[in-house]
């Protein structure tokens, strides 16, 4: 009985670390592959150790007028952290008032969560071809109000359940001392959703910043951002792979790290809030 | 005037004014990029626009509708999402909550295990073609060069086997997604249950099946519900990888309606598109809301 248990538990640790390997195998790849030498990259076996060089990374960063890598970075950082304050901003207030008031019953807040459900073509077409009106085309400013489609549903329904634990006593003790609502959203509620609101921004950053077809459509040169401006590196005849995997790293490596960062909260937000 | 102004602000601190106040920017900001755009999209479905007439294009009735519904092109369209959704998120979930059992079990380096099982949800997803476009090149690419090594001769990016590799793709990428929430589930389960059913002698086998997952049922529909949707969203990868070849056979209906709008330059038959696209959606997420809705966790 006993040596058969302990044959399962091998059983699952091996099984475990194949699964761990067919997992991360493919990202170390394209990393691997951003170190090699070009003869390594197109050898027609292939390379699991070789010397490592610095070569395509020193080229990313040199050939701006090819790759203006520091552009592309800059505006995905400036994009990705506006949409998501003026989703929180927009959101936090809504969110507080669905939770404590029931403002515009279960139809609202599902209407809201249907947005969340639209495939983004939908609003791309049409969103697209206001922006060639309104002179939007190729700015931050534009996808910053884009991205909102997708985060603002995301961020209402996760900052409303984490508002609703908040127990409505402490508020009203604050009420009761005679401050306005108002005051008490501000100085009780918004602090005391600390939490909640990490988790959103967390949430929200990742996924603007991984964000491609907006910006693949409604960018040309000035807005584009990083995710765009890599796979942009896969046209034409000679795929240069050692300067596409450098770039796809340096896009990746941000997102990858946060995403451990927000582990914690990952099971809540990707939820909307229904499991704990 | 001054105690009018403020008589006027103690009225909007109010809770009765105060909860439409609070709310009203994001209905602002919805009426904007939701509603308005929608509307447009409506109207221009029924226009010839392009871009050189957009501003003031030809109403052309139902002209792109009935091109559309006889075209054996969106058909095939719609038929691939379908295919894709389908077959992508049913082993997405089976893979899912295998791993989520596997990992539910006395280990000893939980933590760890679970983020290196988590990192592919993370990538953006043309990063994800662009690695598996990398990985799967025909010249120097490693899954071609093991394959042949162990006697299997197929180009994965066929015709024939495009869609199917473009499925497991996403099944690599958006498993851990089914994994987190599944075993995040099955943490929050109450244990009585499951003792009883062991007390009462059953099987492994059998406490899973009759004890574990009817308790685990409402997670499934949420983790069904939302994969499905972001299933149908999926786009960035197949651009990378295929551009929805070779020939149709991985358009998805947002592919299809991509190249409506950009390729081919036709807004309206593209509007239309996702007109057609929206009504599918809806059917789907009317059933998938009560799905949630029965589910009671929201």
């Amino acid at each position: 009985m006993k040596k058969k248990k302990v044959a399962a538990s091998i059983l699952t640790i091996v099984v475990l670390i194949g699964i761990i390997l067919i997992v991360n195998i493919p990202i170390v790849w394209l990393i691997m592959t951003s170190f090699k030498m070009r003869p390594d990259i197109i050898s027609d076996h292939p390379v699991w150790i070789f010397r490592p060089t610095l070569e395509h990374y020193i080229r990313v960063l040199a050939r701006k007028e090819v790759f203006p890598v520091d552009l592309y970075f800059s505006n995905s950082l400036i994009v990705t952290i506006s949409t998501t304050l003026l989703a929180i901003l927009i959101t936090f207030p809504a969110a507080y008032s669905i939770a404590r008031f029931n403002t515009g019953g279960r139809n609202l807040s599902f209407w809201i969560l249907s947005i969340r459900m639209l495939p983004p073509v939908v609003f791309l077409i049409p969103i697209g071809m206001l922006f060639m009106s309104y002179h939007l085309l190729d700015t931050k400013f534009g996808l910053i109000i884009v991205y909102l489609t997708f985060n603002i549903p995301f961020a209402t329904w996760t900052l409303k359940s984490f508002i609703e634990e908040i127990p409505r006593e402490i508020e009203e003790s604050a009420l009761i001392d005679g401050a306005g609502r108002l005051g008490v959203i501000t100085r009780v509620t918004f602090p005391l959703c600390a939490p909640g609101l990490v988790a959103v921004s967390l949430i929200c950053f990742i996924f603007s910043w991984n964000e491609f077809l907006y910006a693949l459509v409604l960018t040309s040169l000035r807005a584009v951002t990083m995710t765009v401006g890599t796979a942009r590196f896969l046209t034409g005849y000679a795929i240069w792979w050692g300067d596409i995997s450098a770039a796809a790293t340096v896009a990746m490596i941000p997102v990858i790290v946060l995403g451990f960062l927000s582990q914690k909260y990952l099971v809540r937000g990707l939820t909307l809030g229904a499991i704990k | 005037m001054l105690l009018t102004i403020k008589r006027i602000f103690s009225n909007l601190q109010k809770d009765r004014y105060i909860r439409y106040l609070l709310i009203l920017p994001l209905v602002i900001v919805l009426v904007l990029i939701v509603i308005y755009p929608f509307i447009y999209s409506i109207k221009i479905s029924f226009t010839n626009a392009y871009t050189s007439n957009y501003l003031h294009p030809k109403f052309v009735g139902l002209k792109n509708y009935i091109w559309l519904l006889r075209s054996p092109k969106f058909w095939n369209s719609v038929k691939v999402s379908l295919i894709f959704v389908g077959i992508a998120v049913f082993l997405e979930v089976l893979v899912g909550l295998g791993i989520a059992l596997l990992v539910n079990q006395r280990l000893k380096v939980k933590k760890i295990t679970i983020s290196l099982l988590l990192t592919p949800m993370f990538i953006a997803s043309a990063i994800v073609g662009i690695i598996f476009r990398l990985m799967l090149n025909e010249l120097y690419g490693v899954i071609p060069y093991y394959l042949t090594r162990l006697g299997i001769n197929q180009g994965l990016l066929s015709k024939r086997l495009a869609l199917f590799t473009v499925i497991l793709i996403d099944v690599w990428q958006w498993t851990p997604f089914v994994f987190l929430i599944l075993y995040a589930g099955l943490q929050t389960l109450p244990i009585e249950p499951l003792e009883a059913a062991m007390v009462d002698g059953a099987s492994k086998w059998q406490s899973f099946r009759f004890v574990v997952l009817p308790l685990l049922s409402p997670i499934l529909a949420i983790v069904v519900v939302f994969r499905m949707m972001d299933a149908f969203k999926a786009f960035d990868k197949i651009y990378v990888l295929t551009a929805g070849g070779p020939g149709d056979t991985t358009t998805t209906i947002n592919v299809f309606t991509y190249f409506q709008a950009y390729e081919f330059d036709n807004f309206g038959r593209a509007c239309a598109t996702t007109i057609l696209f929206l009504i599918l959606i809806t059917i789907l997420a009317k059933i998938s809301m009560s799905l949630l809705y029965k589910s009671k966790l929201y």
